[in-house]
């Protein structure tokens, strides 16, 4: 796994300043993380998708972003620190986005907040063929 | 060092866990929410050295868990680093005032990170001595602190001590959200009160005047702290930093409202002068705290001493205020 991860980029800047023992350590934390995120991958898919169809079919639209919110937030967080800066990246954006809308949202916004949650699902299942 | 590290996501905590133990740091305890990590704050056989909370969570947040936190004795001055994905001022402001000592945001850069907690345990440290000289009982006139010397003052808004401030400074600088600038307060006759009051004495009035500065920036998402020699200092966002010459009146006023009771045998006769407001430098690495230093600095600029009774565009010029009786 350490091989795999490589040394630069993400997993470089994870492990700067550490002596091998301590790489060694961190590198098994972090490949084991790593593959924890890759395996919850097609069950968060499954997740964006099932409010994907709430949004489509006019469900509570509060309830729904509220769920789509809190689920891109964690990707979020996660997604950037164990590889993934394009999930996190487009996680964030379809956060802030959701955390724009002030009142009932117009239907161009669920417009644009579908079109956000498509690219990041996109980007996701990518991700996961690709592991 | 024992850290207590909070946050919902389990895949962060592992992360969080596998980093620190890497660093050398592995004493550390995770909890998956506020209402778990104050059971095993209330179960710990040892206290906690460092905090790490989230800021978003279900149920409390990490914010909602500092002021918790901030409430038991034990931890009113411990480190607390908040960790979460939002980087808008309003979080980090609201997670300051709570009470927090820093702040990394996610994805986590662990060079970054590991940088915070090392910072965390010198403010713990800082802390400590801090509290050991507190409670140590009166020394005698002669060991007195000196005048120079920042005092701890704890639970006024929008107050931080030094560490915490500077702390502060880097993350604006980093997320480059808006200009901060920073000034600094001179209250002269503070250097007389300490000549003739005990260090507890002294240190109330310190307290009061912290929270008459603190008063009179109430709004403009300051924070300040005290450096010593009477000399306070503010940083915020300079857009909405007070006027000067508002700031001044407002000052003197408070300074001297007869029903604020400083401390008996201390008369309350202050004058105030404020400095020139000082900004980073443009390509300055987000470690560069010189402008805290050209802030204190500017009150070089600032006339000695002027009497009560000057005109107002003499004193604005001057950006010196006495309340003196004349």
């Amino acid at each position: 796994m350490r091989q795999a991860l490589g040394r630069t980029g993400w997993y470089g800047q994870m492990v700067q300043g550490l002596d091998a023992d301590r790489a060694a350590q961190l590198d098994a934390g972090l490949a084991r993380v790593r593959a924890r995120f890759i395996a919850s991958l097609s069950d968060r898919i499954d997740g964006f998708y099932e409010l994907l169809g709430g949004l489509q079919d006019g469900g509570d639209w509060q309830d729904v972003t509220a769920d789509l919110r809190a689920n891109a937030h964690k990707l979020h967080g996660i997604s950037g620190s164990v590889g993934f800066a394009d999930i996190g990246k487009k996680a964030a954006r379809l956060e802030a986005r959701i955390d724009s809308l002030t009142g009932t949202p117009a239907s161009a916004d669920l417009v644009e907040i579908r079109g956000l949650l498509n690219q990041l699902l996109d980007t996701m299942e990518q991700s996961l063929d690709a592991a | 060092m024992k850290i207590l590290a909070v946050d919902d996501d389990e895949l962060i905590r592992e992360l969080l866990l596998a980093t620190l133990e890497a660093h050398g740091y592995s004493d550390v305890v995770l909890a998956e929410s506020g209402e778990d990590a104050l059971r095993k704050i209330a179960m710990a056989s040892t206290p906690f050295d460092v905090f790490m909370f989230d800021i978003q969570m279900p149920g409390m947040d990490g914010i909602e868990l500092t002021h918790r936190v901030r409430e038991m004795a034990i931890y009113r001055r411990s480190p607390v680093v908040m960790i979460t994905a939002m980087n808008q001022k309003d979080y980090i402001d609201r997670a300051f005032l709570a009470g927090a000592t820093d702040y990394v945001t996610k994805p986590f850069d662990t060079t970054e990170m590991i940088t915070r907690i090392r910072l965390a345990d010198r403010l713990q440290a800082e802390m400590q001595r801090t509290a050991i000289a507190a409670a140590a009982p009166a020394r005698p006139e002669k060991q007195k602190s000196s005048f120079a010397h920042p005092i701890a003052i704890e639970e006024i808004k929008g107050y931080v001590s030094q560490g915490v401030l500077q702390n502060y400074v880097m993350i604006m600088k980093e997320q480059k959200q808006f200009a901060i600038g920073a000034f600094a307060i001179r209250v002269p006759e503070l250097e007389h009160v300490h000549a003739g009051s005990t260090t507890e004495e002294f240190a109330y009035v310190i307290t009061d005047v912290a929270e008459v500065i603190s008063d009179v920036l109430v709004g403009s998402q300051a924070f300040v702290t005290y450096v010593g020699a009477g000399v306070f200092l503010c940083v915020g966002p300079k857009r909405s930093l007070p006027e000067v010459e508002t700031m001044q009146d407002q000052l003197i006023s408070m300074l001297n409202d007869p029903d604020l009771v400083y401390c008996e045998d201390v008369k309350t006769s202050f004058s105030a002068q404020i400095g020139a407001v000082a900004a980073p430098k443009l390509l300055e690495r987000r470690e560069d705290l010189r402008f805290l230093e050209r802030a204190v600095e500017n009150l070089k600029q600032c006339p000695a001493h002027e009497a009560l009774g000057l005109g107002r565009a003499e004193r604005a010029a001057g950006r010196f205020v006495s309340a003196h009786a004349a």
